[in-house]
């Protein structure tokens, strides 16, 4: 017990944190030179020992944690993504598994973690979030439904954007982005000249869809931050009427008193 | 000999010369871009440009000399004298761009109109709220470039070649411009690179909306709290002033039941009995 009370006060202690964070920093800056291939062909080796060497500084750690929080560790959803991000630096990265080796820089983004400030921020923007999950489930369904009916619709006039269901809905994000929908349009509108109803729809439809989208992400900061300020003024002033309610009330009750007084003393 | 220098810079007349002298090197400098004018009068528009950048060199000095080493305090004079002192390092062989910047004297505009002083420090003072989501996206956009540089670089390297490449070509799609172009070069090899698109755009793009959002908001909240606030306040205000009211009302009401218990008994109970 009083081991786990010790590790606690050592990953809870300022120096402690400040060195992960170091740690989290001049990792980034290696995970950018291996990129390079001039670097990796010089000091590939170097890297690659400071890079097993900063993961296990960091797992380290993290059992540390583990161990010093024991199954409340889990509970704070920040440990969770620690946990999830070291993890994947410890899975073996062969054969098809090969992609998980570009995932090692996401350790980088412990960093969000360990500095209170990023955290602060990064929870302020997933608070917005639940305002828009249902304009966003909407948004989903508006682009599904138009999928499949490109995908009938066009399939077999341009195949190369509409040819299946997976093609058709990155075409449809695309649309949706407004990033050169046009040369789309004017290729399946040469072959289907009344494609543009499903076009000029789809596109009024779910640009509409997006910019409520903004809207609900918009109006959830607002509301926040104006609200909040307003709320505690309120707060003070309603705290402040209470006291002087209260002096009227002892007052009142002290004249009721008095009357009684007189009343029982005129009846005697 | 000091006041007097401060009394001159600080001068009505003194400021709208300078002012005057700003706008006319903004033309001469605009003139001097047309290689026709540069034929015909580029004698001339050298000598004046010469010329006006000693009359700032002596307005600087005169300001320098007024105000002492508090002249460094103020931040807009430590943008006056980088924005002369450009013009005054040599400008040959490898720092020939530097050539260019002697344009930015137009800036001193900024700094000599006391009403554009005030639009620029306003929006200066949105930058704090815009810090801290601007670093997140940072963050994001360097631990994008690193996986996408790891994962695409052997097949597309114009787009995903080294690290710098990668970056830019990321702020490219975070702007939405021609992103499907490089997506599709991408997929063509990868097919499973939508994922890594579409992540980052949704990702990207969200962050850049709450940039302005905290633009918006720290302008909004200046306006709106501190109308909503006073507001507040006044009614809190006349509240109070009520309360007072019946509290004194109360307090009278009270004594005169006190009194009226006092007197009366006094006269009931003398000749009652």
């Amino acid at each position: 017990m009083r081991t786990r009370d010790r590790a606690r006060a050592l990953v809870e202690h300022t120096r402690f944190q400040k060195f992960i964070i170091w740690v989290i920093v001049v990792n980034a800056v290696t995970l950018g030179l291996e990129t390079s291939t001039t670097v990796t062909r010089n000091f590939g080796d170097l890297l690659h020992v400071a890079d097993h060497l900063m993961l296990g500084i960091f797992v380290v750690e993290l059992v540390m944690r583990l161990y010093a929080h024991g199954w409340r560790f889990f509970t704070d959803s920040w440990n969770v993504f620690d946990f999830l991000i070291v993890g994947i630096s410890l899975l073996p990265a062969t054969g098809p598994f090969s992609v998980l080796r570009a995932l090692r820089v996401l350790r980088v983004l412990r960093l969000i973690s360990a500095v209170p400030a990023m955290r602060r921020v990064v929870s302020g923007l997933l608070a917005a979030v639940p305002g828009m999950a249902s304009i966003g489930a909407l948004l989903g369904l508006i682009i599904y439904v138009a999928a499949v009916m490109a995908t009938k619709l066009f399939g077999p006039i341009s195949p190369e954007y509409f040819g299946d269901l997976g093609t058709t809905l990155f075409t449809l994000f695309q649309t949706m982005t407004g990033e050169a929908w046009p040369d789309i349009a004017r290729e399946v509108m040469a072959q289907a000249p009344l494609a543009w109803i499903f076009f000029v729809i789809y596109i009024l439809i779910s640009s509409f869809a997006v910019l409520n989208l903004f809207i609900a992400v918009i109006v959830s900061g607002m509301e926040k931050t104006v609200t909040d300020d307003l709320v505690a003024a309120e707060e003070q002033h309603a705290a402040d009427q209470a006291s002087s309610d209260q002096l009227i009330l002892a007052e009142l009750r002290a004249l009721r008193h008095e009357v009684a007084e007189l009343r029982s003393r005129e009846r005697a | 000999m000091r006041a007097k220098a401060r009394a001159l810079v600080e001068h009505k007349g003194f400021q709208r010369l300078v002012i005057v002298l700003i706008v006319f090197n903004a033309v001469t400098l605009g003139l001097e871009t047309s290689q026709r004018m540069v034929a015909d009068f580029g004698g001339v528009l050298h000598v004046i440009d010469r010329v006006t950048l000693a009359v700032f060199v002596a307005e600087l000095l005169l300001r320098i000399y007024g105000n002492g080493w508090r002249f460094f305090t103020d931040s807009w004079n430590v943008f006056d004298l980088l924005v002369v002192g450009v013009a005054l390092v040599p400008a040959a062989g490898p720092l020939s761009v530097l050539r260019t910047l002697r344009v930015l004297r137009v800036l001193r505009l900024v700094s000599a109109v006391p009403s554009m002083r005030r639009v620029v420090s306003g929006l200066l003072a949105a930058v704090p709220g815009m810090a801290s989501v601007a670093s997140l996206l940072a963050l994001v956009i360097f631990v994008a470039g690193v996986m996408a540089t790891k994962l695409f670089g052997a097949i597309a390297p114009v787009y995903f070649g080294d690290l710098g490449t990668t970056l830019f070509t990321l702020f490219q799609i975070m702007t939405g411009e021609a992103w499907p172009d490089i997506a599709r070069v991408v997929m063509a090899q990868a097919p499973l690179a939508w994922i890594f698109f579409v992540i980052y755009i949704l990702i990207s793009s969200f962050a850049v909306l709450n940039l302005f959002i905290a633009v918006v908001v720290s302008g909004m909240e200046d306006q709106v709290t501190s109308d909503l606030a006073e507001a507040e306040e006044r009614n809190a205000e006349a509240q109070a002033a009520s309360d007072a009211l019946i509290l004194e009302e109360v307090r009278a009401l009270r004594a005169e039941v006190a009194e009226l218990r006092a007197s009366p008994g006094r006269v009931e109970e003398g000749p009652m009995p």
